[in-house]
C-alpha cells in the first residue's frame, strides 16, 4: 500500500513538472516587443529587418524568426540568445533560405522546428546539419517537395513529421520514412497525391497519418502493415467507396473520410469486421437510407458524423 | 429505443422498492419536490423537479437508482446570456456491493435537487454504475442539446457516503450513453463527499472539473494554428453561434441541507489552460484529434456560483 501511495505521489509530481513545462513553452503568451525579461518564454521577432540581441531572455522556449529573409542577421539573433539549450521551439518559416543558419547547432536541445515555404532550401544538406539535434517535430510545409532526401534517415528522434501542400511523388519517399525508427505522426496534405505508395505498408510504427485535400480515388491493396495506425484522415479525396482494405487494418480506431465522393459503403463492413469505433463521413454522396442503415449498424461507435 | 428501456428498468427499480416484500429483499424508496434559483457568473436559471430515488438488495448485492424531471426558466446558460423555457431528465443507476438503503444515492443526481437520507443501521455500499441527462435548452443555445452520458462510482459507510462522476457525450457501448459529438458540455468531474448529521441536515462537499466546447467544423480541414503547440498538432476550426465559447471550470462547492431548505456556494477558477491542458491529453493521447482551439493565453477568470432551493419528499 505504501509503495503504491509512493507510485501516486510520485506520478503526480511528474504530471505537474510535465504540466508546466507545457505551460511555458506553448501556453504562456508570446512576447512580439523586445521589452521581455528573462521570464518571457516564447518571443516572436518575425519580420525584422536587422539584428537584435537577446541577451537578457534567459529562459526561452519557442523563437519565431520568420519572414527576417537574411541569413546573416538570422544567423546573427541566433548567436546572441544566452542559454540555447533552454530553447524547444524554433520557427524559419518564410525566409527564401538557401541553407540553414550555422548557429542553429547550438540549440542542442530543439525538438520542434519549422521551415515553411523555403523553397530554395538544400533538405539534402539541411537534414545532414539538423542531424545531431534531438528534433521531434519538423515542419515542411510550401516547399514544393517533390521527393523526401534520404538523408531524412539521420534524424532518428522524429516523432512527427509534416510534408504537407508540397507535390511529393511518394514511393521513395516512404521508404525512407519507413526507416525512422521513431515517426509516429505523418501529414501528407494538399500533395495532389492520386494514389498512396504500396511502400507505405511498410511503416509499421505509424500511428497517426493525415492525407486530407489530396486526389486519391483508392488506397493501397495491402495496408495490413501498418500495424499501429490508429488515426487516419482521408477527407477531401475522391473515394468512391469506403474503401474495404480499411478493414485490415487491425488497430485504426479513428477514421475521417469525410468531403469524399462516397455512394456506397460496402456489406463486409460491421463492428465485427473493422476496429473503427470512431467514424467522421459527413458531405459523401450516400443515400438518406443507406445514412440510416449505417447509423444503424454503427450505433455503438463513441463517434459517428454522417 | 435503448434510453427508453433503460429508463422503464430504472422506474421499474424504484416502483419495486414499495412492491417487493419477500424476506430476502430489501428496498427502499423516496420522491422529492424541489424548487431552486441559481445565480452565478456563468449560470442564472430557476427550476423546479420532481426526483424519484430507490435502492434494492438481495443478501450483500445492491442496486440503486434515481430518475429526475424538471423544467424552468434560464435566463443565462453555458456563459451565454439567453432567456426561455428549459426542461430535462436526469437518470442513474448502480450496482455494487453492501447493504444500502439509506438512500444516499441520491447524492448523485446530477440534477442536484436535495440529498435524501432515511437513517439505518449497517449502512455500506460499494456500487458502479451508469447515467445519462439531457437538457432541451431555448433558442439558439438548442445546439448544445445533446444528451450526456455518464459513469459513477459511490462508496459509502453508514451516513457517509464518497461518490465519483464522470460524465463525457461520446458513447461508449450500450453503457455510456451519450450522444457521440463531442462538443458542449463534452467532459466533466464531479467528486462528492456528503456527510449526512441526521435526517435535517446533511452536508455535502465538492470538487469539479468541467470542460465545454463549441461544435467542431466537419466542413474544414482541422488546421487551427491556435493551441496547436507551434503548429505540430491538429486542431479543429468551431462553428455555430457561439463557435467561441469555451469554458473550463475547477471549483469546490458546499451545500448545506437543513429544515427543507438548500444553500449551495461553488467558488473555483475558469480557465482556457486548463481545459486545453486536460483535454490536449485526452484528445492527443487517446485519439480522439484533433484538438480544440482553447485560447490558451486567456487569463484566468473568478468562477461562482450560488444556490437556493426549497423541497419535501415523502419521507
Amino acid at each position: 500500500m505504501r509503495g503504491l501511495c509512493k507510485y501516486f505521489i510520485y506520478l503526480n509530481v511528474v504530471c505537474l513538472l510535465i504540466a508546466c513545462q507545457t505551460s511555458k513553452t506553448f501556453y504562456s503568451a508570446t512576447s512580439t516587443t523586445l521589452t521581455g525579461t528573462a521570464a518571457t518564454y516564447r518571443l516572436d521577432v518575425s519580420e525584422s529587418t536587422h539584428a537584435v540581441n537577446l541577451s537578457k531572455y534567459q529562459n526561452l522556449k519557442m523563437l519565431n524568426l520568420s519572414g527576417i529573409k537574411n541569413i546573416q542577421v538570422i544567423d546573427s539573433i541566433l548567436e546572441s540568445v544566452p542559454n540555447p539549450t533552454q530553447l524547444r521551439v524554433l520557427i524559419l518559416d518564410n525566409n527564401y533560405l538557401k541553407s540553414l543558419p550555422t548557429a542553429i547547432t547550438r540549440f542542442s536541445k530543439l525538438e520542434q522546428l519549422s521551415l515553411n515555404n523555403n523553397q530554395e532550401l538544400d533538405f539534402s544538406k539541411a537534414f545532414t546539419t539538423l542531424a545531431p539535434l534531438p528534433l521531434t517535430f519538423l515542419n515542411c510545409q510550401f516547399n514544393q517537395l517533390k521527393t523526401v532526401p534520404k538523408e531524412i534517415v539521420y534524424l532518428e528522434m522524429l516523432k512527427d513529421l509534416n510534408f504537407s501542400n508540397n507535390q511529393l511523388e511518394l514511393h521513395h519517399s516512404f521508404k525512407y520514412l519507413a526507416l525512422l525508427p521513431k515517426l509516429t505522426s505523418l501529414w501528407l496534405r494538399n500533395n495532389h497525391l492520386t494514389s498512396l505508395s504500396a511502400n507505405l505498408n511498410k511503416m509499421s510504427r505509424l500511428v497517426n497519418l493525415y492525407v486530407e485535400n489530396n486526389e486519391l480515388e483508392e488506397l493501397p491493396k495491402q495496408l495490413e502493415g501498418l500495424q499501429s495506425l490508429r488515426i487516419l484522415h482521408l477527407s477531401f479525396n475522391r473515394f468512391k467507396e469506403l474503401p474495404e482494405v480499411l478493414q485490415t487494418l487491425p488497430h485504426l480506431i479513428l477514421l475521417h473520410i469525410d468531403h469524399c465522393n462516397i455512394q456506397k459503403i460496402s456489406n463486409t463492413f460491421s463492428t465485427e469486421t473493422t476496429s473503427i469505433r470512431g467514424l467522421v463521413m459527413n458531405d459523401n454522396q450516400l443515400t438518406s437510407s443507406s445514412i440510416k442503415l449505417w447509423k444503424s449498424k454503427f450505433k455503438s461507435f463513441f463517434l459517428l458524423i454522417f | 429505443m435503448r434510453i427508453k428501456v433503460y429508463c422503464l428498468l430504472v422506474i421499474g427499480l424504484i416502483i419495486s422498492q414499495y412492491s417487493l416484500s419477500a424476506q430476502s429483499f430489501r428496498a427502499n424508496g423516496a420522491v422529492t419536490l424541489d424548487a431552486k434559483i441559481t445565480i452565478g457568473n456563468q449560470n442564472v436559471f430557476f427550476k423546479t423537479g420532481v426526483s424519484l430515488y430507490g435502492n434494492l438488495n438481495l443478501e450483500n448485492i445492491a442496486t440503486e437508482a434515481g430518475v429526475s424531471m424538471y423544467t424552468g426558466y434560464l435566463f443565462k446558460k453555458h456563459t451565454i446570456e439567453r432567456k426561455g423555457w428549459t426542461k430535462g431528465y436526469d437518470v442513474f443507476y448502480l450496482f455494487g456491493y453492501g447493504r444500502n438503503d439509506n438512500l444516499l444515492g441520491s447524492s448523485l443526481s446530477q440534477y442536484n435537487a436535495s440529498i435524501v437520507y432515511e437513517e439505518k443501521d449497517n449502512n455500506e455500499f460499494y456500487g458502479i454504475g451508469f447515467g445519462f441527462e439531457k437538457e432541451f435548452l431555448p433558442g439558439s443555445l438548442q445546439e448544445f442539446n445533446q444528451r450526456i452520458g455518464r459513469m459513477m462510482m459511490r462508496f459509502s459507510s453508514n451516513h457517509r457516503s464518497f461518490g465519483l462522476s464522470f460524465k463525457n457525450d461520446l458513447r461508449i457501448g450500450g453503457l455510456f450513453l451519450g450522444d457521440a459529438t463531442d462538443f458542449g458540455a463534452t467532459g466533466s468531474l464531479y467528486l462528492t463527499y456528503v456527510h449526512a448529521q441526521n435526517l435535517e441536515r446533511i452536508h455535502q462537499f465538492g470538487f469539479v472539473i468541467e470542460l465545454f466546447t463549441p461544435q467542431q467544423d466537419y466542413n474544414r480541414i482541422a488546421d487551427n494554428s491556435k493551441n496547436s503547440d507551434d503548429g505540430r498538432k491538429n486542431v479543429w476550426h468551431t462553428t455555430g453561434v457561439h463557435k467561441d465559447v469555451f469554458y473550463a471550470n475547477s471549483y469546490v462547492s458546499y451545500k448545506l441541507q437543513q429544515d427543507h431548505l438548500i444553500y449551495q456556494f461553488s467558488t473555483g477558477i475558469e480557465s482556457n489552460k486548463l481545459g486545453a491542458y486536460i483535454q490536449n491529453t485526452l484528445h492527443d493521447g487517446f485519439g480522439l484529434n484533433p484538438r480544440f482551439p482553447w485560447n490558451v493565453t486567456q487569463k484566468n477568470k473568478w468562477y461562482w456560483q450560488g444556490e437556493l432551493g426549497t423541497f419535501i419528499n415523502s419521507l
